[in-house]
């Protein structure tokens, strides 16, 4: 399988897409049950690890290695974009994806939730001019890796991380804002 | 804005953040190198980054944690799903939520199982949600959960199926063991079911205490299919579209799924999973059942999964010293890492499963009765003695041996044990070798013949009907009615036709009609020893020829002893139509068509007469629309390729024929046809795909087709492991051994195929192959010889033209490439294979742009078998041009998605 990851395959993010899908049930259900998310998502970085290790530890260069934490973002990213579409649809009977401007904005003064589809839509075009940003913040907030792990993932160093989210997330928030 | 300004904002940016607040703007003014844009871009972000502070610093998981965890029990209860009124949640996992509902309609309880919204939008989950919902309803087993429906309403798609009340195995454990005989009780039945699930090649994947149900009466039930996808390669084709998404996706080989807890170390390891995977997740269930812990446990799944991989579970007697050690035998075999050293079917398991239960019965009746003791050395000496004499019973014995140990019991109890236990031994093995020696594997059917001339296709239809029932039930190998069509109008004894056939056993019969009444008889012999197994005389009225059917199909199975559970027993009697005059086109359909690859135009087009007959007659009679379709299908794919006309109406009986019958493997077979043509621009994999569907719903059928379709795609072994299977149902296929020859043809293996070649027609050899050896002059005589006997042979021009480049003639060969052309137009099911010839001359000549244009012809219209692209010798001049070289890396990657796919 991780063959495939670093082979850098479309349909590797479809292979990880069950996997993830269950991880992230368990962890929904304990943030239901109000237990600590960080802790839980850390858990995820954790098994993304260690089936690393699992797997074939002599033959894992950082390049498949990054390559697999990239796809499992991805893979979460995917997954949570469509539960937040999925909710949307039935909340507009189905219709319109995108909240009205006014809604939307009724909807955040309440208890700011982010907007996760317009997020993954601004973070497309953050994307296009910085890549790295947008893996970033894939890593932190969709798999919800420390800044620690998600330098070593990325395979760069923590202060790169910590200025790329702390811009990443400006830039984000602005463009959620307009 | 351009890169180079982003990067000065990113610099500017964090720089300015570091500094205090009421710094940053004097920061800015400093380093600023007068770009405007810049300058605002940065601005906008500081004003921004007060508030954007705490923005996305809670994981996303948040925002969407209530649907994910489908806590939306409130929203739902007293709604209705279609015609169902939620009543209560009944419990929630990874799959989704099932409810317990009313089905209004009906007015009954049903389990509905509702998938995640986020699922819908997930093709790959609807697509095994669909399946899991075909492949279990089409089993019917006692065992396992009945669906009812699958549907979609408002965005929701659902499972309804029987609603089973009791509680799950995990609930009656939790944390304690079971009493063995309880154990025993349930793990049969669990076995059983599963020994009905991979019959129909669907692993369940998730075997877990929480997945089976207990009713309160004992029976046990097997639930959630949900991620039991049908075995790897098996995978659904639901039309030209998900077939095209599948390949853009492509394949997806054993992904983690399931618990952790229950992981076979295949699944565990993320490798493709076979049966056997389920064989060690029910050892896990059982060890836990018996000892009330789990097998593998570790802190966290990565932990557990290691275990799985790595480490032995905790012996079973060390939990449980008294389970009886027969067992623990079956428990750690189950439990072997290397799934080649397990349980290889549930069926064997199953078998051990009840042995050691009526072992366990009869020892307990015989401790009951039992309460003299007697001396310990005496005993002793006797059971050793009895293991020398009982070691061939393996651990039964030692299982009795060791309770006598333990127990002390008495002399006279203690031989009757031994006894028992020689006994047990000897009845065991005489009992398996009598099964193996007598046991019918293969059946021949012949038409039973007509005792008076004009009502010959009767006799045909009645053999056509009893060969469908019975090898649909996947028991027996049935030889197919192409193979027992030529005694009909032959005066073969049915003895010899049964050695002819290499058939165990054979059905002969005769069948009479005396008016509006019918007269049938029949005879079931044994091929060794020409023993009659059975015999029986109907006299019916005409209208209950089908009567007749069901009977001989039912006699015929229970006669050969066949184990048919309740799914099987429905397919044997399964009735397609009960109009006399649309059975009798339909039979008169079957009569005048032929194997495929003899079919003549004529036939081909009165064949499609008499099944648009029988439709015309009932419009209800899926069978027929089926036969109809498969008929339309070679008109369309073989007969007249360049006429769009017959695909249409195929698809449209395909469609007919599936809406009146899912279940029927002629439907698949046609599909496939179409798929792999050019009409429908060769889809190699779906095609596939469809065959395996249509082996799912008969056993019988399709090997042939497999054959000729991984031959095409270059798949090797797997067309050779095809054809063999599929020479094995019917030695007599024609079209086999010219799929054998097309195999060796298309791998470059000339002395396979001269040997095969000769083995099969004793005749010439082909051109084709002097060309190989390089015997040119032989070549010539042997196309001389065919222009001369058939100048219409197909691909006459194209070896011309081949021996023309071959003498270095390159002119005249370049000249003939117009009329290999004119001879397959694009559409014709040759075409891929002048195309590879016509490559072949421009290799040869050196020209490798041309060839490379070709091979990529070849390749798009179908023929892509990268192996003889590897090493067909035709092709080395070019083998080292870029173009080449790029091709070849290209034909790899595709290779290597079938292999993946299909290995």
């Amino acid at each position: 399988m991780l063959r495939e990851w670093s082979g850098g395959k479309a349909e590797a993010l479809d292979n990880l897409l069950p996997l993830v899908y269950d991880e992230l049930h368990r962890q929904a259900a304990r943030f239901m049950r109000k237990e600590r998310a960080g802790h839980t998502l850390q858990t995820t970085a954790l098994i993304n690890e260690a089936y690393l290790k699992l797997i074939d530890q002599r033959n894992v260069n950082w390049e498949s290695r990054t390559h697999f934490f990239a796809i499992a973002a991805q893979a979460m990213r995917r997954i949570l974009v469509d539960y937040a579409k999925a909710a949307h649809r039935k909340k507009r009977g189905g219709d319109d994806i995108k909240l009205p401007l006014e809604e939307a904005m009724t909807v955040a003064a309440e208890e700011t939730p982010v907007d996760l589809i317009a997020l993954d839509e601004a973070l497309n075009k953050l994307a296009t001019r910085d890549e790295q940003q947008a893996r970033v913040v894939e890593l932190r907030y969709f798999s919800g890796l420390s800044l620690e792990e998600t330098a070593e993932a990325l395979h760069i160093s923590r202060a790169t991380v910590a200025n790329d989210w702390s811009m990443a997330k400006v830039w984000l928030y602005r463009e959620l804002r307009k | 804005m351009a890169s180079y300004q982003w990067q000065k904002v990113k610099n500017l940016f964090n720089a300015a953040l570091e500094r205090p607040r009421d710094e940053r703007l004097r920061f800015l003014d400093e380093n600023w190198d007068g770009d405007e844009a810049v300058r605002r871009e940065v601005e906008s972000l500081l004003a921004n980054s007060e508030d954007a502070a705490v923005f996305l610093e809670q994981p996303a998981v948040g925002e969407v944690a209530e649907a994910i965890a489908g806590n939306n029990e409130k929203l739902r209860v007293h709604q209705n799903v279609s015609h169902y009124k939620i009543l209560q949640l009944l419990g929630a996992g990874g799959m989704g939520e099932v409810y317990l509902a009313e089905d209004t309609k009906l007015e009954r309880k049903v389990a509905l199982k509702i998938l995640p919204a986020a699922f819908a939008q997930d093709a790959e989950r609807m697509r095994r949600f669909v399946q899991e919902a075909k492949a279990v309803s089409a089993l019917n087993h006692p065992n396992i959960l009945t669906i009812y429906e699958t549907g979609e309403t408002d965005n929701t798609n659902y499972i309804a199926s029987e609603y089973v009340e009791g509680e799950t195995l995990g609930e009656r454990l939790r944390g304690e063991p079971m009493n063995l005989k309880a154990a025993l009780d349930v793990s049969a039945q669990v076995a059983s079911a599963l020994q009905a699930a991979h019959g129909t090649g669907i692993v369940h994947r998730d075997i877990k205490p929480d997945n089976v149900m207990i009713r309160p009466d004992g029976f046990v039930k097997l639930l959630d299919f949900g991620i039991a996808k049908l075995t790897e390669k098996k995978t659904e084709l639901i039309d030209a579209e998900a077939a095209t998404a599948i390949k853009a996706a492509g394949t997806i080989p054993g992904m983690i799924i399931g618990t952790a807890n229950y992981m076979s170390p295949e699944q565990a390891s993320g490798k493709a999973v076979d049966e056997r995977s389920d064989v060690f997740s029910f050892g896990l269930v059982l060890y836990e059942m018996l000892t009330g812990k789990k097998a593998f446990e570790g802190a966290s799944a990565m932990e557990t999964i290691g275990l799985i991989l790595h480490k032995e579970p905790i012996p079973l007697n060390r939990h449980k010293p008294d389970v009886p050690p027969e067992i623990e035998r079956i428990v750690n075999k189950t439990l072997k890492k290397d799934c080649e050293e397990r349980y290889q079917t549930a069926k064997d398991l199953l078998i051990d499963l009840k042995d050691a239960r009526q072992e366990l019965e009869f020892q307990n009746k015989l401790e009951r009765s039992n309460s003299a003791s007697f001396s310990e050395p005496d005993a002793t000496q006797i059971i050793n003695h009895a293991e020398t004499k009982a070691a061939h019973t393996t651990s039964s014995a030692e299982y009795i041996v060791t309770e006598i140990k333990s127990n002390k019991l008495g002399f006279i109890a203690l031989s009757v044990l031994l006894l028992a236990a020689i006994g047990f031994g000897l009845w065991f093995f005489s009992n398996r070798n009598s099964t193996n020696a007598n046991q019918i594997k293969s059946l021949a059917i012949l038409p039973l013949k007509s005792l008076d001339a004009s009502e010959n296709y009767l006799g045909l239809g009645i053999a056509d009907s009893v060969i469908r029932r019975v090898s649909q039930t996947g028991e027996v190998t049935v030889r197919p009615t192409s193979a027992v069509r030529r005694y009909l109008n032959e005066e073969t004894d049915a003895l010899t036709a049964a050695q002819q056939l290499n058939a165990d056993a054979v059905l002969e019969g005769s069948v009479q009609r005396g008016g509006d009444r019918l007269r049938v008889s029949v005879n079931l012999l044994r091929t060794r020893d020409g023993k009659s197994l059975w015999s029986d005389k109907f006299d019916m009225p005409m209208t209950d020829i089908f009567v007749i059917q069901d009977t001989v199909a039912q006699q015929v199975a229970s006669r050969l002893q066949l184990q048919l559970d309740p799914s099987q027993q429905a397919r044997l009697t399964k009735r397609y139509t009960s109009n006399p005059v649309a059975y009798e086109f339909y039979v008169k359909g079957v009569y005048s068509f032929d194997q495929r690859v003899s079919a003549t135009k004529s036939q081909v087009e009165a064949t499609i007469d008499f099944f648009k007959q029988a439709v015309e007659a009932d419009p209800n009679f899926a069978l027929a629309h089926a036969q109809l379709a498969y008929a339309y299908a070679l008109k369309a794919v073989f007969v007249e390729p360049t006429e769009p006309v017959w695909a249409e109406r195929a698809k449209e009986e395909i469609n007919r024929a599936e809406m009146l019958d899912p279940q029927l493997a002629e439907t698949h077979l046609a599909r496939s046809m179409l798929l792999f043509s050019a009409s429908e621009g060769y889809q190699g994999e779906a095609a596939v795909r469809e065959v395996l569907l249509a082996q799912q719903l008969n056993p019988n059928v399709g090997y042939g087709e497999l054959g000729y379709l991984y031959i095409h795609l270059g798949l090797e072994d797997l067309a050779a492991r095809e054809l063999q299977r599929a020479s094995e149902i019917d030695p007599t296929s024609e079209y086999v051994k010219q799929m054998t020859l097309t195999m060796y043809d298309m791998g470059g293996k000339y002395d396979e195929y001269a040997a095969h070649r000769e083995f099969y027609h004793d005749d010439y050899m082909e051109a084709w192959y002097f060309m190989s050896k390089g015997r040119l002059d032989e070549a010539q005589k042997a196309i001389e010889e065919w222009s001369a006997k058939s100048p219409n042979k197909m691909d006459l021009p194209s070896k011309k033209a081949l021996l023309f480049a071959l003498k270095g003639d390159f002119r005249a060969a370049e000249a003939m490439i117009p009329v290999v052309l004119s001879r397959h137009p694009v559409k014709d099911p040759l075409y891929h294979h002048a195309a590879y010839d016509i490559a072949c001359i421009y290799a040869l000549e050196g020209k490798s742009v041309e060839a490379v244009k070709w091979l990529r012809e070849a390749n798009a219209t179908g023929f892509q078998p990268y192996p003889l692209f590897t090493r067909d010798a035709y092709l080395n001049r070019v083998r080292q041009t870029p173009e080449f070289v790029q091709f070849m890396n290209e034909m790899k990657l595709q290779y290597e998605n079938y292999e993946r796919e299909f290995k």
